[in-house]
């Protein structure tokens, strides 16, 4: 695939456009390119899983074979449409699309470039190498969201009004939640960007880091669990969800056993280092490593 | 940069981000309207234009949710004829249970003693709903009551033995106020625009603690001028220092139930926390070997600081099943 080797002298491009033209040309050009992925193809199953739930659920309800009463871990507990769709926003979403949009898509930015031996007619075209992986991030970033959100808010509208619940009075959390998603595509993606920079194997890597490390540490005492992700983005789900009784005091109590409750402040700062670093450890890899492709 | 896209990409991204777009407006324009909904709490809020500023205890039921809960129809099988709904029906025509959508109770004991011995007790029933001035009335002249016309308004009156004057007055189509004379003279002549239970700060305080999405819920503060107005001394006396209480709840197959007291000071709050953990294990102790009511009880959560202590809990279905035959077996013995 690819080896690591001295860097080599940046060339000088005095003619050359700038770097966010260079991004926007890059964006522009990627784009399309990853919409009509065979990658998005699976993606668009992924976040259509929770738009059938939602679907079922609401057949449910309306057949009056789901009960707003519930039980988890032994305890009832009050099930309404916003508490369900705050479950599914942690579960689904932050817990599973999220990330493997992230891994998918973010170490595909340079790799696939790599795998498909394209990687040099992008290099030697007149722009910066890191605005190559810049724009196709921002690309990914587009594509991602627009996958994403509109499932976010169908499901909203799906699941929000059953059993009492109240479109306008979630409607806050709607919001919250979409930024929490976006912030979360953002992360992940500028993480396994970095991974897909980095190691030879990227995917295997990304899966391993997300359905390996992240559920093991973050259960594990101590302070490796400060090594995820999802210690930052899972410890803003409090602040995005409905203020109920019963199931979101179940997940702060789930939260709280595991020691995944940084204050939002910690969160979000946390997330902004790994996005702006990871970016920038990204672009430095890629702007200095010679990619040299196997025959 | 979408000068440069294929067509087909186009539409994908302009599909997908007016799913999102139209999704968000709907969003927004719901809660923009979210005060309109029927059945929340806060729509009650019109009939709040009615309640005077010195009222000291609020409550609210959406009538039509508890109507179409399971719980109703679990309380139908062992009262099938309604609590008192008969007797409503017979004497003032009003049929809860097909006409009325909701129903706001408040209690204001007149402040200044000499307006109260003019006045007399100010508690007042407010049912929204779909009802039919002219029916009512010729229903309630057949039971004896009489009509007359005040400034407009016309009010059917009753006496009910050793209650006094139950008096019903449309105050606003589908609006009628059912209550002591006096209370219904009163809120009448206050209506809409005048000074309302929204000037009273404490109270919108405690309305403020109160979830739109509640079946029902309840507000009251203690004081002066508050429920001890109309709690005898000795019960009073025996109350602990409590100032004021919001209770909520929500009605399906089961019941819960959140409670917010604020207590007069910390040490007061302290105290009563300190007595509902006790009452709690001590309840405990006596239900166990009992499912039913130790599923309660674990769904019983205690919490707050400060001077205030807040509860909740969930009665399951199952609960609410052995609770009811409970009573059942208690009558037929």
């Amino acid at each position: 695939m690819s080896s690591p080797h001295e860097p080599p002298p940046s060339p000088s491009r005095p003619d050359g456009p700038s770097f966010l033209g260079s991004v926007a040309r890059i964006y522009d050009l990627s784009f399309g390119q990853m919409l009509w992925s065979r990658r998005t193809v699976f993606m668009v199953l992924v976040v259509g899983g929770p738009v059938a739930v939602a679907l079922i659920l609401r057949l449910l309800v309306s057949m009056d074979l789901f009960d707003a009463g519930g039980e988890i871990d032994g305890r009832p507990v009050n099930i309404d449409g916003p508490v369900i769709f705050g479950l599914m926003i942690w579960g689904f979403y932050l817990s599973f699309s999220v990330p493997l949009l992230g891994v998918f898509y973010g170490t595909s930015l340079i790799a696939d470039e790599v795998e498909d031996r394209t990687i040099t007619y992008l290099f030697t075209r007149p722009v910066p190498r890191g605005a190559v992986l810049v724009g196709k991030y921002l690309a990914y970033l587009v594509c991602a969201g627009l996958l994403v959100l509109p499932s976010v808010v169908l499901v909203f509208f799906l699941v929000v009004p059953l059993l009492g619940g109240s479109v306008g009075a979630g409607f806050p959390d709607l919001l919250k939640d979409l930024a929490l998603l976006a912030v979360g595509l953002a992360v992940y993606g500028a993480l396994f960007a970095l991974v897909g920079a980095l190691f030879k194997r990227p995917l295997l890597t990304g899966l391993v880091f997300i359905f390996g490390w992240e559920p093991v540490v973050i259960v594990v005492p101590g302070y490796m669990k400060r090594f995820t992700v999802s210690y930052y983005l899972q410890g803003l789900v409090p602040h995005a969800m409905p203020e109920d009784g019963g199931v979101t005091s179940l997940v702060l109590r789930v939260l709280q056993a595991n020691e995944i409750l940084p204050s939002a402040t910690v969160g979000l700062v946390g997330l902004a280092v790994i996005v702006i670093g990871g970016l920038a450890l990204a672009v430095r890899l890629v702007e200095r490593r010679e990619y040299v492709l196997e025959q | 940069m979408m000068a440069s896209m294929s067509r087909r990409t186009r539409y994908v991204a302009l599909a997908s981000g007016g799913v999102l777009a139209v999704g968000l407006c709907g969003g927004l324009v719901a809660y923009l309207n979210r005060d309109a909904a029927p059945g929340a709490a806060s729509d009650a809020l019109a009939e709040l234009a009615f309640v005077p500023p010195h009222a000291t205890a609020l409550a609210f039921a959406d009538v039509r949710a508890v109507m179409a809960s399971e719980l109703r129809e679990r309380v139908r099988r062992i009262a099938p004829d309604g609590v008192g709904r008969e007797q409503l029906e017979r004497q003032l025509g009003l049929d809860i249970e097909r006409d009325i959508d909701r129903v706001l109770v408040f209690w204001a004991p007149e402040p200044d003693a000499a307006a109260a011995e003019e006045d007399g007790s100010s508690g007042l029933a407010l049912f929204r709903g779909r009802l039919d001035a002219e029916r009512l009335e010729a229903v309630a002249r057949r039971g004896g009551a009489e009509v007359t016309e005040e400034d407009g308004l016309r009010i059917v009156t009753r006496e009910i033995e050793g209650a006094g004057a139950l008096a019903m007055a449309f105050l606003e189509p589908g609006l009628v106020a059912v209550g002591e004379l006096a209370a219904v003279r009163s809120a009448a002549r206050r209506g809409p625009g005048g000074d309302g239970i929204d000037a009273d700060a404490d109270m919108m305080r405690l309305l403020g603690r109160v979830d739109d999405r509640s079946s029902f819920w309840a507000v009251g503060r203690f004081g002066d001028s508050g429920l001890l107005g109309w709690v005898p001394e000795q019960v009073s006396e025996r109350l602990p220092p409590v100032a004021a209480f919001a209770v909520q709840g929500r009605i399906n197959g089961g019941v819960s139930v959140s409670l917010a007291v604020e207590g007069r000071d910390d040490a007061a709050a302290q105290n009563l926390r300190d007595v509902v953990r006790g009452f709690v294990a001590l309840a405990q102790l006596q239900t166990l070997g009992n499912p039913d009511l130790q599923a309660i009880l674990d769904s019983l959560q205690t919490g707050g600081d400060g001077t205030a202590v807040t509860l909740s809990l969930r009665v399951p279905a199952e609960a609410i099943d052995f609770l009811l035959s409970m009573l059942a077996s208690g009558e037929a013995s």
